[in-house]
């Protein structure tokens, strides 16, 4: 036992330098540094930023930038010593600035934790005794309603709620006066203002931890073990909870670990928006204004948690199962010796050093390599974007030959796929639908109301309106005078459906000699664009992000996975440390940095769309080879696989005949439940003012407009919150069918 | 937490009797008593102000410390502060301060012109570097080189134990404005760490949390409770200086809060749900936040637009980078340097649509370099540009610009005209504008290219790299709220943030070279008058040649509850600046607060 925790804890230092040495490298790329702010502010002369450059060792004696090996050595050396360097703007030692702020981190981790096992666990436990009632549907309802709203949207309306009510604090930890208060009204005051945080945190994972304890409990209740234990004459209620509970609850503790790490991160969103003190606020910050120490510090805290979060779930596990046994390795992959682990940690260190003495003995080489490398990405982009399509249509063959007959049967699922269709097709012929181009302006119509539309005088009429309060830009609709809708008008701007074939006209509109005679089917927004028209142009990006991101995280995740699980031994050990690393980044983090330091100047607004999206499957491809890795183990064991192996064909036809076909409807089903992880990832992105930016439109940087300021929701301009109801339409849409096709696919795990 | 007891423990005030020269002021007396709750939206990042920090950071100490002198926002001048009085004698070059006898500092040291010097010696102090053999600071901070003149550095001198000669090199007119914003510092409780070149060490955020009463001031209030993240709170000096007519000693306020949030709309919301004492008001959101002004029982008023600027710039930069390749296209160059094409421009954009649709017609058109709200220096004759679409087109004619037959503009050597513009990513604030300007450009067959970036790479761009086209930025430089001189690297030629051509070694223009020539004379007269007449002459030229293109400046509005008296807000600048003389009728009415 306590060998094993040992060895668990010593797995912790090697991440710990591959995570830090990535940050690291990570934030030398991106530009900028600590000092960006003071090179901005017309006050402060270049000599004291040119002599703080040399005090923070940003650059060396020369003025030269300091390469990133002597930075991150540097850092190295000091933690070495027991260290972790001083904050830059704070001026204080980054453990003392990150104690101010780690117990509200903590603390909110653990409640929205509790919050949401003590929610989910009765709820999936009743959803499954009462199995079909309409109490179940509806729990099953709120589930995917809450899994469909973006956090960060949540949390805006939870913020407006206490505003409007007053029955809650809007934001903050304690209360202004709680310093005056007695011990015990401290804790209470604490508490009180903890409640909308931990709602709002943990109704995300009430959702999907409910789902997963309904299934399971429905399951072991069928099994043999409880049927002996009814037969020898116990009660149902004794059955269930001292028999079944126990085992379906195994699950939700291994995802406990998780939850843990992720929790820190994810927590950034909601800690802005609700004002609530913790690391995650500090953390953004520093990777903001790259202060080197704090992002370092605070990554190492989160890898911690992570892994000391797993340990304990592995720990409980075993104290609640018996059968459960402490070891690292599964039963079929096989031992790695510490010979090749020597190895392969040499090959990294040596591949660092090489680029390490080529940067400090001919600088003048990395140009030249650098424009290598970059062909040979690009090479690499290029067939991994045509696996990809290959992969994609693989899959979608296979959904109609095995799942399609399946699916029309199901009503949810088909309406789910109906509404993705819509949109799908929406967003495919956005210039055509569209009544205006997506930057047509009218300055004097700004933040208009929806135009009624009504039938009359042979035809659609569209109501006029005119301004009545220029202060709440208030219109009122003119009595008696309205524009006739128009079909297939003439469009003025020459735009090019898909690039190539031109569009001389749109579907519907308005013609007319006033210029302020336009349709807003959902209002306008601030500069008097229509925002229906947005909405379409904008679901270009915000759809196919999803897909493209989606057929590159699974090709990369059955690749890595795939071979990892089928070849296992070396192959396992370098495919999973790789996973680990991934997983073990804070995602939101990652995010940040792989942005910054992806952005260079001058990207057009599609490479931007191309940065986001390789991102985002950067960060997404790791789970889905780990499960991967999982299935294929346990496929390659299979006799046919064997015999396959025995007549002599060679791997790849194996992977590609034997295996992927058995993977298929698993794939299937992982893409339509993780596309919407894209989508809610692009939002939040451009939440955050580092997604799509103007002139482009998508559905998070819509939002993100509309939440500029309190007036949207004060002054009731309503349809500029239409991005999040397409948002949560679309993610909705997704999570339903998903769940259909796996009950297809997988009748045990049924959840209807 | 509606019913529990939450009432702070009472201050207890005149144990210290007032020093002699107390300053009694002019506001009418008040009662003690009261909570002023006030929102910011950053952090404090440190409470010792040489420190690089922020404008949080800077409106905390400036209530817990002073400078010398000080300045009264409604009066528009210079007013003593813990100088009684000051004299600058003949040579214009030496002035002589006499502090107020009796001060304390909060901890009841005496302050003595031994601060004052310790305070400058603090921010002079030098160290040559042994790598470079260059003279640096040995504290970096933004106050070095204001001190540090072109024939040496500023002298400062203890008379006797309440007195202090300040002696500048040359004539520099801008030298009180300077001191305004120095604040004294004690050396009883921080020479031990300048002695070890510790001094930036001091005085942390963790000071603040651990032990507040450290941090030492003559300011009106002393640090009660520092929370990062959540709050902090002040409580009321007792040795401060100033006291009302009835002879009772300021501030009258029992607690000035500070409530840290995140974003600018919960500050907003805070204030309309009457959680607040104060708060600035955006002018689109005034409409809905008046709503509440019967229920929560406060008022907003109106200031004058904000004072800082917001531009679009041309690069003019005619240079070349290492390898020889020019930082801007020659022909593109050639236009960007034309006066006639920037003026055209300017009057192809539109911002009074702008202004009428997302500011609900609640901000104006800037038209100088110095904002209308510094009044005094603000030239309200500048050439104005409004949208004028055929002047502008006349404007490009005259430059030697065509159209063909696609309405495209081409510039006189045939290039069709188009550029790229460099945008700070996530900035809203600018979005609208820039959006509209490309399509105003878009109409007269300009193409504008507009290019989001980090604002890190707009910043190396700009001062390192200089190959872009055009960029916009936002300009609110503190010290130059007062007096323009705050400025001076934007106006010389040679200056970092002359932003279209910076560092230039010779005006590259006569009007550069004009404006150069000004603005050193202004900075060597110390007749206030002829300095804004100078002025007056540096802003009609950047008018006329339209080196920026000025954005808009939106309506400034302040929210207050109508049981606070004494207040007084000035045209720009901090609300609050005489917050020491507020008081409140009602002083129980803010316990309830204290709650949310």
């Amino acid at each position: 036992m306590a060998s094993y925790i040992l060895r668990r804890l010593l797995a912790l230092i090697p991440l710990i330098l591959a995570v830090t040495l990535f940050a690291s490298i990570l934030m030398y790329i991106s530009p900028g540094d600590i000092l960006t702010k003071m090179r901005s502010s017309p006050d402060i002369p270049s000599e004291t930023v040119e002599q703080l450059e040399r005090a923070y060792h940003l650059v060396d004696a020369d003025g030269e930038p300091t390469p990133w090996y002597v930075r991150y050595g540097a850092w190295l050396g000091n933690l070495v010593q027991g260290k972790l360097g001083e904050s830059i703007t704070y001026q204080i030692p980054v453990l003392q600035l990150i104690g101010q702020r780690l117990p509200a981190t903590l603390i909110l981790s653990f409640t929205s934790i509790a919050f949401a096992w003590l929610i989910a666990i009765p709820i999936g436990v009743l959803a499954a005794i009462y199995k079909d009632s309409i109490w179940d549907r509806l729990s099953a309802l709120l589930a995917y309603a809450a899994l469909s709203i973006p956090e960060f949207f949540l949390a805006i309306l939870a913020v407006y709620f206490a505003a409007v009510t007053g029955w809650f604090p809007v934001g903050g930890r304690t209360a202004i006066g709680s310093e005056f208060y007695s011990a015990p009204v401290q804790l209470a005051d604490l508490a009180y203002h903890l409640i909308l945080p931990t709602i709002v945190l943990g109704i995300g994972s009430v959702a999907s931890m409910m789902r997963i304890m309904r299934a399971n409990f429905i399951d072991y209740m069928q099994q043999e073990f409880a049927t002996t234990a009814r037969a020898k004459g116990l009660s149902e209620k004794v059955v269930m909870f001292k028999h079944v509970l126990r085992n379906a609850i195994n699950p939700l503790i291994t995802a406990l670990g998780f939850a843990f790490s992720s929790l820190l991160s994810g927590a950034l969103l909601v800690e802005s928006v609700m004002n609530y003190p913790g690391l995650g606020q500090l953390m953004f910050q520093a990777l903001l204004e790259e202060d080197e120490y704090v992002v370092m510090a605070a990554l190492m805290i989160s890898v911690l948690m992570l892994v000391l979060g797993n340990l304990l779930a592995d720990l409980l596990l075993a104290a609640s199962d018996p059968r459960v046994r402490l070891s690292e390795s599964g039963s079929r992959s096989k031992q790695l010796s510490p010979l090749k682990i020597a190895l392969f940690a040499s090959v990294i260190v040596a591949a660092f050093g090489i680029e390490i003495a080529i940067e400090s003995l001919f600088p003048d080489a990395i140009p030249a390599i650098l424009g290598f490398l970059k062909w040979i990405a690009i090479v690499l982009v290029a067939i991994v974007a045509i696996i990809c399509l290959a992969m994609m249509a693989y899959i979608v063959v296979q959904l109609f030959k095995r799942l399609g007959k399946a699916l029309l049967k199901r009503p949810m699922g088909l309406t789910a796929a109906i509404v993705l269709l819509c949109l799908y097709f929406g967003a495919a012929f956005a210039n055509f639908l569209a009544p205006y181009s997506m930057s047509k302006q009218n300055l004097s119509q700004s933040f208009h109301p929806p135009t009624k539309v009504f039938f009359g005088d042979g035809g659609l009429r569209v109501q006029a309106y005119e301004i009545v309060d220029r202060s709440i830009n208030r219109y009122e609709p003119i009595e008696g005078e309205s524009y006739p809708l128009e079909f297939f008008v003439k469009s003025g701007d020459s735009e090019k459906l898909w690039g190539f074939i031109p569009m001389s006209h749109r579907f519907f509109g308005v013609e007319s000699e006033n210029p302020n005679a336009r349709v807003y089917l959902l209002g306008s927004d601030s500069l008097g664009r229509d925002v229906f028209s947005r909405l379409l142009y904008g679901s270009q990006i915000s759809l196919s992000i999803g897909l493209i991101g989606i057929s590159i995280t699974l090709t990369l995740g059955f690749a890595i996975g795939g071979l990892s699980g089928y070849f296992g031994g070396g192959v396992d050990f370098v495919g999973m440390r790789l996973v680990e690393f991934l997983l073990s980044f804070p995602t939101l983090y990652l995010l940040l940095a792989l942005r910054s330091a992806l952005f260079q100047p001058g990207l057009s607004p599609t490479q931007v769309y191309v940065a986001l999206i390789v991102i985002l499957s950067i960060i997404g491809w790791a789970g889905t080879a780990r499960i991967i890795r999982g299935m294929t183990l346990s496929i390659s064991g299979r006799q046919y696989v064997m015999a396959a192996e025995s007549m002599g064909q060679p791997a790849w036809k194996i992977l590609y005949k034997h295996i992927l076909p058995n993977l298929a409807s698993y794939l299937l089903v992982a893409a339509t439940l993780s596309i919407p992880g894209y989508i809610l990832g692009e939002a939040a992105l451009s939440f955050l003012g580092l997604g799509i930016t103007e002139p482009s439109a998508s559905w998070g940087l819509m939002l993100k407009q509309s939440q500029n300021d309190m007036k949207v929701l004060f002054l009731n301009f309503w349809w500029l919150l239409t991005p999040g109801v397409a948002i949560f339409l679309t993610v909705i849409s997704f999570n339903v069918l998903g769940d259909v096709l796996r009950d297809i696919v997988d009748p045990r795990m049924k959840t209807q | 937490m509606v019913g529990c007891d939450s009432t702070p423990p009472p201050v207890e005030r005149g144990q210290y009797p007032l020093p002699k020269d107390v300053l009694i002021t002019e506001a009418p007396a008040g009662e003690y008593g009261g909570l002023f709750i006030q929102t910011e939206t950053t952090q404090p990042t440190t409470f010792n102000y040489l420190v690089p920090n922020n404008l949080t950071t800077s409106i905390i100490l400036s209530r817990m410390f002073d400078g010398l002198i000080s300045y009264d926002p409604i009066k528009a001048e210079i007013v003593s502060a813990l100088a009684k009085d000051w004299e600058i004698a003949d040579d214009e070059k030496t002035y002589t301060f006499y502090l107020r006898e009796g001060i304390k500092w909060s901890d009841g040291e005496d302050l003595t012109a031994d601060d004052v010097l310790f305070t400058f010696d603090t921010i002079l102090s030098d160290k040559e570097d042994p790598e470079t053999g260059r003279v640096n600071p040995l504290y970096p901070s933004r106050y070095y080189s204001k001190f540090k003149f072109e024939d040496g550095k500023l002298e400062v001198k203890k008379i006797d134990d309440y007195t202090v000669q300040f002696y500048t090199p040359s004539v520099y007119a801008p030298f009180l404005f300077d001191l305004m914003n120095i604040n004294i510092l004690p050396e009883h409780k921080l020479g031990e760490a300048h002695s070890k070149e510790l001094f930036f060490k001091s005085w942390t955020t963790q000071t603040g949390i651990n032990e507040p009463s450290e941090i030492v001031g003559t300011g009106a209030f002393v640090m009660e409770v520092f929370r990062p993240g959540e709050r902090l709170i002040l409580k009321p000096n007792p040795h401060y200086w100033k006291a009302d007519q009835d002879g009772k000693r300021l501030p009258y306020i029992d607690r000035l809060i500070f409530k840290f949030v995140t974003a600018a709309n919960t500050e907003i919301v805070s204030f309309a749900t009457g959680q607040t004492s104060i708060s600035g008001i955006g002018p689109t959101d005034v409409a809905w936040v008046r709503r509440n002004e019967a229920l929560y029982d406060f008022t907003i008023h109106e200031r004058e637009p904000s004072t800082s600027i917001s531009m679009i710039w041309l690069n003019q930069n005619p240079g070349k980078d290492e390898d020889g390749n020019p930082y801007v296209e020659p022909y593109k160059l050639d236009w960007f340097q034309n006066k006639l094409f920037r003026q055209a421009l300017f009057y192809a954009f539109d911002r009074e649509a702008v202004i009428e649709a997302t500011f609900f017609g609640q901000a104006v058109p800037i038209d100088s370099m110095i904002s209308q709200a510094q009044k005094g220096w603000h030239n309200p004759d500048v050439r104005k540009f409004r949208y004028n679409p055929d002047k502008s087109r006349e404007l490009l004619k005259e430059a030697g610009f065509t159209w063909n037959e696609s309405g495209q503009a081409l510039g006189p050597e045939g290039n069709p005209v188009e550029f790229t513009i460099l945008m700070p990513a996530g900035s809203s604030a600018w979005e609208d504008l820039i959006v509209t300007f490309k399509e105003n450009l878009n109409s007269l067959g300009i193409t504008l290219n507009i290019n989001p970036i980090d604002f890190a790479t707009l910043i190396r761009k700009m001062d390192y790299t200089f190959d872009y086209e055009a960029g916009v930025i936002g300009w609110g430089s503190a010290s130059a709220a007062y007096d323009p001189s705050g400025s001076k690297a934007m106006y010389l030629s040679e200056g970092v943030y002359h932003l279209w051509h910076p560092k230039q070694k010779e005006p590259a223009t006569e009007w550069e070279a004009r404006i150069d020539e000004l603005f050193r004379e202004q900075e060597q007269i110390l007749d206030i008058d002829k300095r804004r007449e100078i002025m007056n002459e540096v802003q009609a030229i950047l008018a006329e040649q339209v080196p920026f293109m000025l954005l808009v400046a939106p309506k400034g509005y302040v929210g207050i509850k109508n049981r606070w008296r004494n207040y007084e807000i000035p045209p720009a600048g901090i609300t609050t600046w005489n917050l020491e003389e507020f008081w409140t009728p009602d002083p129980q009415a803010d316990n309830q607060q204290l709650d949310r």
